[in-house]
């Protein structure tokens, strides 16, 4: 329903898309994906704005 | 970095394949504390024991943010002693990001990943040579300044 009413075209929605880093919220979780994907965890710590 | 960096395509696109990345409130002080995190923004690289590899603390735009965190990626191979991946990454971060400041930590693991492989002690005497043309007033230079001592 978002992309109907943006009314963006596939190419657009791959390019909003993209402008997300798919941030994980639980590092317990993190860290089993990353076993799973054979990649490190990026941990960020931030203070909302 | 949720302003600048973290939106900037190339950055997604890194992070993403590279990386499983989380983001944690600063006031989880449980996490906090376990990490020892006292200023944000904090970004600790991990494998997946939870075992800390790479750590920047401070602002890095998208130019600064990607070599970076290209060489946090070969440091987490060289720690697997995959070293050709992991020479791989530094070589990408000299090759595409040479002015950046992650430029010199490239260097320096470059070489050092080829002794770790080798166990030839020239290729450190070759990071000290190399370091002290390109970055002379590199920290990592002088990290690699014991090597001058080692025969060419």
């Amino acid at each position: 329903m978002f992309w109907q009413h943006l009314n963006a075209t596939l190419s657009e929605r791959r390019t909003i898309m993209a402008l997300d880093i798919c941030w994980l919220d639980d590092l317990a979780k993190a860290k089993e994906a990353a076993g799973q994907r054979k990649k490190p965890v990026l941990l960020d710590f931030f203070s909302p704005q | 970095m949720g302003a600048v960096t973290y939106p900037n395509e190339k950055v997604v696109k890194f992070v993403d394949f590279n990386f499983v990345p989380v983001q944690i409130n600063v006031s989880n002080k449980t996490l906090t504390d376990q990490f020892n995190v006292t200023w944000t923004p904090t970004i600790i690289v991990l494998d997946a024991g939870g075992n800390e590899v790479h750590r920047e603390v401070g602002f890095l735009p998208p130019e600064e943010f990607i070599p970076m965190f290209m060489v946090a990626k070969g440091k987490w191979y060289f720690n697997h002693e995959q070293h050709s991946e992991a020479q791989g990454m530094f070589d990408e971060a000299l090759r595409d990001y040479p002015n950046s400041i992650a430029a010199a930590e490239a260097l320096y693991f470059m070489w050092v990943s080829r002794f770790k492989m080798t166990h030839d002690p020239k290729y450190l005497r070759q990071a000290y040579d190399a370091l002290t043309v390109k970055f002379p007033n590199s920290e990592w230079t002088k990290r690699a300044s014991p090597y001058r001592l080692i025969p060419a």
